[in-house]
């Protein structure tokens, strides 16, 4: 890894679930809400480890957080486009379920949008694939099923 | 750091279900209802997840109108987070300005403002009438008009306020809902929408025959397909809207067409028997309030590409406030109209200023354009500038110097300038004599803070243009006087 020794007293040590250690700022650190408690009683020795989060993961939440532009929301929003543009599918839903575990203010929302986007418009085959549902509708069900669910909003278009 | 790309997320598809509930639910709220029907058509499992209420309808009513209002405080008794979602679907395009369309020949049409707000409160959408001060300042008046709101039997319960005097601010619809309520004052109204840029508010008499949208927007479709929607009042407001009801303004004359064969469509008029015509009747002579139209103002705030554009108030010439919309057209021209109620009925038709061309001048700009702003009065309130104003006739050279300082310390520093006309002289040529192609020749200065002023080579003054809404608050609102 790039830190070899640690330039502060007072950085975390985070470890990933695939066994590397990033040191990171309290001021990064603590907007992972889930390990915001722990980053209060350890010192520049402790090292939390992260169960659910792969290196890859981390290292995009840690790009994230320290790039995010601080003012202007148009800013911020071309940030966050640059951010995702590169991420497949998969690299999305693993990065999801890694911020969805820490709790990263602000990034949960964008990757869940992210992903919610790519099933937009499709059809219920394209979002069974997609998110490796198995089908266990018998065709008759599945077709009343699509019936019932009829209802939202007559006419309505959306936008 | 290169080889960081874990090899283990390329086999299969992660599954929705690997997924924490709470991040599910994020997902989904992302989604819109006939996306979320369709995702519940891919197992049981999911079935019920879509059907949860308090999970996934609570996430999605969070999603897009958490910021806006308190959902929590809407749902009560039968209403659900489904049931909310549907209502605020329906309502959530009446947020911002509209006008009443046609004057329907009633004093009360005509004594209160046409131009209506809507806004979120905690627990309804409120509309208020909004009208220039008298006073001389900047002052908006808002007086109540409308109260949306569901009752916690699930029903919708729409209040107008005829007087503009009950108090828009209380939590009406937490304390003192109920059909007992103060119904001296408020009457119990339908709203009903017709596309997205039109609704009819019409007092509920009990007896009013509801249809189903669907049939309303059918014959919204067949009655308009034979009339001419481009709006030839010119305001060109519509613009940017796709679907029925595209034009934000329509002529009068079609709205009360259309008005009419909603008015007829229950029972075509050759067999109405008499007894149902005096029922009629009766029916009409109770009413305590004349069916409204309004049509949505829809571009009411500027944006980047359009700086201009939107409603705006300023002080103009008779130092009375007055609202001013500034439309785009699609090729690249502006006209700015005056909003409102003005005894001469035609007088809001023709514009304050119009281009057809809105190419701005950069600074820095020749000697003589310097001058022609340099010397101008900025019209303002009364009170900040009274000693200036009581020093009238503003043409008075020795006014300059007090001008000039006046000028500098409000410190309107101009960015840009936009060559404009006004069609004034061109109507009227009989005050001038000969039209004086001079006397319509106008400017825009724009500042850097964003505004802008107006005004015209043959008078000496600009006219302020100052934001009317701020966070989709209306600014320096007052209450109606009490009388």
């Amino acid at each position: 890894m790039a830190e070899k020794a640690s330039p502060s007293s007072n950085s975390i040590s985070l470890k990933t679930v695939d066994g590397k250690i990033f040191k990171v700022s309290p001021a990064i650190a603590n907007q992972m809400l889930t390990i915001q408690p722990l980053i209060k009683d350890s010192d520049s020795s402790t090292i939390i480890s992260l169960p659910d989060v792969a290196a890859f993961h981390l290292t995009k939440i840690i790009e994230y957080l320290e790039g995010k532009p601080a003012a202007a929301p148009s800013a911020v929003d071309a940030f966050e486009a640059q951010f995702v543009k590169d991420l497949s599918p998969e690299e999305l839903k693993g990065l999801l379920i890694a911020v969805g575990y820490l709790k990263v203010n602000g990034l949960v929302d964008l990757m869940a949008n992210t992903v919610a986007k790519l099933i937009e418009n499709k059809s219920v085959e394209y979002v069974r694939k997609f998110f490796g549902v198995v089908n266990d509708f018998t065709p008759a069900e599945e077709a009343k099923c699509r019936q019932e669910h009829a209802w939202a909003f007559d006419g309505v278009d959306e936008d | 750091m290169t080889n960081l790309k874990d090899s283990n997320d390329t086999v299969s598809p992660l599954s929705f279900t690997e997924f924490p509930e709470d991040v599910q639910l994020t997902i989904l709220s992302f989604l819109t209802p006939s996306e979320i029907t369709n995702f519940a058509c891919t197992s049981k499992r999911f079935v019920s997840l879509c059907q949860n209420d308090t999970k996934l309808w609570f996430t999605m009513c969070h999603r897009r109108w958490g910021p806006k209002t308190h959902i929590n405080k809407w749902v009560k008794g039968k209403v659900t987070f489904k049931l909310l979602y549907r209502t605020l679907h329906d309502w959530d395009n009446l947020i911002g300005f509209w006008r009443r369309s046609g004057n329907q020949g009633t004093t009360t049409a005509a004594a209160t403002p046409s131009l209506v707000f809507f806004e979120w409160g905690p627990s309804f959408i409120s509309g208020s009438r909004v009208s220039p001060s008298k006073t001389g300042t900047y002052d908006v008046i808002k007086s109540p008009f409308l109260w949306m709101s569901l009752s916690s039997e699930g029903q919708v319960v729409n209040y107008l306020d005829p007087s503009g005097r009950v108090d828009l601010n209380s939590d009406l619809f937490e304390f003192g809902l109920g059909f007992g309520f103060s119904e001296n004052e408020l009457i119990p109204v339908n709203v009903s929408f017709m596309g997205k840029t039109h609704f009819i508010v019409e007092e509920n008499l009990n007896v009013v025959c509801s249809s189903s949208y669907e049939q309303r927007m059918h014959e919204f479709s067949r009655s308009s397909s034979g009339v001419n929607l481009g709006g030839d009042d010119g305001f060109g407001v519509g613009e940017n809207v796709s679907g029925i009801g595209s034009s934000g303004s329509l002529p009068d004359r079609v709205v009360t067409e259309i008005y009419q064969r909603f008015a007829n469509r229950t029972s075509p008029g050759s067999d109405k028997s008499r007894k149902q015509r005096r029922k009629e009747k009766e029916r009409l002579a109770r009413r305590k309030f004349e069916p409204e139209h309004f049509v949505k103002i829809v571009n009411c705030s500027p944006t980047p590409l359009r700086p201009l554009q939107g409603l705006w108030k300023g002080i103009c010439h008779d130092l009375s406030l007055a609202f001013y919309l500034v439309a785009y057209d699609d090729i690249g021209g502006i006209a700015c109209r005056l909003v409102g109620d003005y005894p001469d009925y035609f007088s809001s038709y023709a514009p304050v200023f119009w281009t057809s061309k809105a190419k701005f001048l950069e600074s820095p700009f020749s000697m003589e354009e310097e001058s022609l702003y340099d010397s101008r009065i900025h019209l303002r309130p009364l009170q900040a500038v009274n000693e200036i104003y009581e020093q009238f006739p503003f043409s008075d050279d020795e006014v300059v110097n007090q001008i000039q300082q006046f000028h500098l310390s409000h410190n309107e520093v101009v960015h840009r300038i936009l060559h404009v006309s006004s069609h004034y002289d061109l109507v009227i040529p009989e005050l001038g004599g000969t039209i004086n192609q001079r006397n319509t020749k106008g400017r825009i200065w724009q500042y850097l803070s964003g505004t802008f002023g107006f005004g015209f080579v043959h008078d000496n003054f600009v006219i302020d243009m100052k934001h009317i809404i701020h966070d989709g608050c209306i600014l320096d609102a007052v209450k109606p006087s009490a009388n």
